[in-house]
């Protein structure tokens, strides 16, 4: 009779009589229009407790009656007493997300998941490629990145979406642009009047970069379309697939590698992930 | 006093169940008015059967994890949210669990009761959880091969009593652990020593069982070897995904799957959020937010099925989730046979 046990070493196990399910009450201190479908929310837990996280990770947010639905932070506080999200709103708990005010009151659990390596990168240049609401979870490591500029090299922020109106973050993508060596180019797949900027897809806009493949870290974060292409082009440019970053969006429903629904190969989006580099998703879709 | 022995007599192990009914949440093969035999609470000890019986749904399921499980309730009052967790676990016996069950659980209790998030309620049952399971000498049913599994006939750990019939209207009695210590404690004059000849009874019995015809029909080890090396044989992926309605049968009615989904429910006033089964051979479990499905199909999802159940399971948790109980194809409309895929690989 085989015994069954846990093969890989379990890094951090949480206390076993914690209810992991249960979330804490978090209050919303503010509330921004990002785009016609996001908006970008602040929160605070009223209950003073610490809430520590990296950048990448993720949480889950309940609406009482509705359900839960995964989020990425996309602030970067790391520790502090609250956080930021940006959700777009599509099914029951965004759209319902979309209705709240400020000051009412949702419930979090978390924060879950692994976080974007990039303390080990230090001294290298930084190319982050971000589609649409790409730019959510790529914020959070953009600022913490800018927190330690002096150790990095050269940025570029290379940012596409379908158009000038869907762009998001758009006053802190003007920010950024204005640092020194950092470069920030924006593209949009249809042009309305008045756009400046690049029109075409986001590789479209590798063509107006030099970046020295060898000393370059790249993190990508879109559609799965965008995630395709870029990373063929990244791979053209002589891109190492380890050196490419980028997270995954599964469907999850538990966050914590029970429910299964977040399954890449073998491995589970939510604890495992959501962040990647291409050389492990190559391994991933091995089976597929 | 693990792992030691005793005997009982059929009149004394129904007398033992009469007296846990009363002190437990107790479950055992019963047949209900429409003749359909299945793990249900026991009311009347009588009704029990002693025979070793393999249940449609498997204990993990019915009894353990439960269909439906009831996790949190939110209520709101004077406009103020609370969240409060549901904890309503009573001391459980289950007797009569056959070996392919037990092996489910001691699956689950890695899956959910172990890693980085022990879950809450899983190992809150679990913990008030007592196992007594007959071993199988009978020969097995038609989709059997747990023995070719290396998972049965006798289980060696894991369970806290393990019944054996010696056929001469009594019972061996393995003691597997101190909850099993304790029932035998309890009721002193219901279980009887065992001398040599009993044991010499019993270990033929046992070799018996073992020599029935189904061991080594299929060879594991080296299905297993192969599949993680290489891929899987297309043609019968295909075969077998073109005949799959994607009912979820194969899921629902194994013990080893663990899937779930999560839905919010309004009850008396409040809401209370539950998890029930799922399966990934739909493609709905897949799919996500703006409509886009990483495996629309079903080739992709019978992969990951076979995946899952044979190659990660032995990578993350030492042996393959199949315990070869041969439930899926027991519940299967197109008789769909995991052993097929097995042997294409041996
Ligand atoms: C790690 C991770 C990070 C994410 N970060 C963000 C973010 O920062 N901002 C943001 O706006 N969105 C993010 N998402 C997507 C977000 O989780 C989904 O949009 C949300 O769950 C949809 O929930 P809903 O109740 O509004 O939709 P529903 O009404 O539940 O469903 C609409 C559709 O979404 C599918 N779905 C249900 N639950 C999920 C789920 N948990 N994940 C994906 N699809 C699901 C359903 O099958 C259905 O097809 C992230 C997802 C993941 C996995
Ligand atoms: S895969 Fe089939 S035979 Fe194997 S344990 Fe599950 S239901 Fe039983
Ligand atoms: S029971 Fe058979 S038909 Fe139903 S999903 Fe499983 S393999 Fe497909």
């Amino acid at each position: 009779m085989p015994t069954y046990e846990y093969k890989t070493k379990a890094k951090n196990v949480i206390d076993p009589a914690k209810n992991e399910y249960l979330s804490r009450p978090a209050v919303i201190t503010k509330i921004k229009k990002l785009n016609s479908d996001v908006k970008h929310f602040s929160f605070e837990f009223p209950d003073q407790l610490p809430f520590i996280y990296k950048p990448g990770q993720f949480v889950q947010v309940s609406i009482f009656g509705l359900g839960e639905a995964p989020i990425s932070i996309t602030s970067s506080l790391e520790v502090g007493q609250g956080l930021e999200l940006a959700v777009r709103s599509v099914g029951k708990v965004t759209k319902a997300l979309h209705e709240l005010k400020e000051g009412d009151e949702v419930f979090i659990r978390g924060p879950y998941g692994n976080f974007f390596p990039y303390q080990e990168y230090k001294g290298k240049d930084i190319l982050f490629i971000a589609g649409g609401i790409g730019l959510i979870p790529l914020r959070s490591l953009i600022n913490s990145i800018l927190k330690q500029r002096q150790d990095y090299g050269k940025l570029w922020i290379l940012y596409g979406s379908k158009c000038p109106a869907d762009c998001v973050y758009i006053d802190e993508l003007e920010k950024w642009s204005k640092l020194d060596g950092v470069e920030v180019l924006l593209t949009v797949d249809s042009a309305t009047e008045g756009w400046k900027g690049n029109v075409g897809v986001v590789t479209t806009l590798f063509e107006k970069i030099e970046f020295n493949a060898e000393n370059t870290i790249a993190y990508l974060c879109g559609p799965p379309i965008m995630i395709k292409f870029a990373n063929v082009a990244l791979e053209e440019r002589g891109m190492d697939p380890s050196d490419v970053i980028t997270t995954m969006e599964m469907h999850m429903k538990c966050g914590i590698g029970k429910c299964g629904h977040c399954a890449l190969g073998h491995k589970y989006c939510c604890t495992d992930g959501p962040v990647f580099s291409f050389a492990e998703l190559k391994t991933l879709g091995a089976e597929e | 006093m693990t792992n030691d022995k005793c005997q009982m007599t059929n009149e004394g192990i129904i007398k033992l169940l009469d007296k846990l009914k009363d002190e437990v949440n107790l479950f055992a093969p019963q047949t209900n008015e429409y003749g359909d035999t299945s793990l249900a609470q026991v009311k009347d000890a009588c009704n029990v059967q002693l025979k070793h019986f393999k249940p449609v749904m498997p204990a993990v399921r019915e009894v353990l994890f439960g269909q439906v499980k009831k996790m949190l309730r939110y209520q709101k009052s004077a406009g103020k949210t609370t969240v409060a967790t549901l904890d309503d676990f009573s001391e459980t016996v289950i007797f009569g669990l056959p070996t392919c069950d037990l092996e489910g659980i001691l699956y689950n209790d890695v899956f959910y009761g172990q890693r980085e998030f022990p879950d809450f309620y899983y190992n809150r049952a679990r913990e008030k959880l007592t196992l007594i399971t007959i071993a199988c000498v009978t020969p097995p049913n038609k989709n059997c091969f747990c023995a070719s599994m290396g998972h049965g006939p006798f289980a060696t750990k894991g369970f806290d009593l393990q019944l054996t019939d010696l056929g001469n209207g009594r019972f061996m009695v393995e003691v597997g652990s101190s909850k099993g210590e304790k029932i035998v404690s309890l009721s002193p004059g219901l279980f009887e020593p065992v001398g040599q000849n009993e044991i010499a009874a019993w270990e033929k019995i046992k070799q018996g069982a073992e020599r029935l015809p189904r061991k080594d029909f299929i060879k594991k080890d080296q299905a297993l070897e192969t599949m993680g090396r290489e891929p899987l044989n297309e043609e019968l992926l295909k075969d077998i995904s073109n005949r799959c309605i994607s009912c979820g049968a194969c899921n629902y009615t194994c013990p080893t799957c663990a899937c779930f989904n999560v839905v919010d429910l309004e009850n008396q006033g409040g809401v209370v959020r539950q998890r029930l089964l799922d399966s990934c051979i739909f493609s709905g479990y897949w799919r996500m937010a703006g409509g886009h499905t990483p495996k629309p199909e079903k080739i992709q999802r019978t992969r990951n099925r076979y995946f899952c159940k044979l190659v990660w399971d032995k990578e993350k948790f030492g042996d393959s989730g199949c315990v070869g109980c041969g439930r899926c194809l027991d519940s299967c409309p197109v008789d769909i046979d995991i052993k097929e895929v097995i042997r294409s690989l041996a």
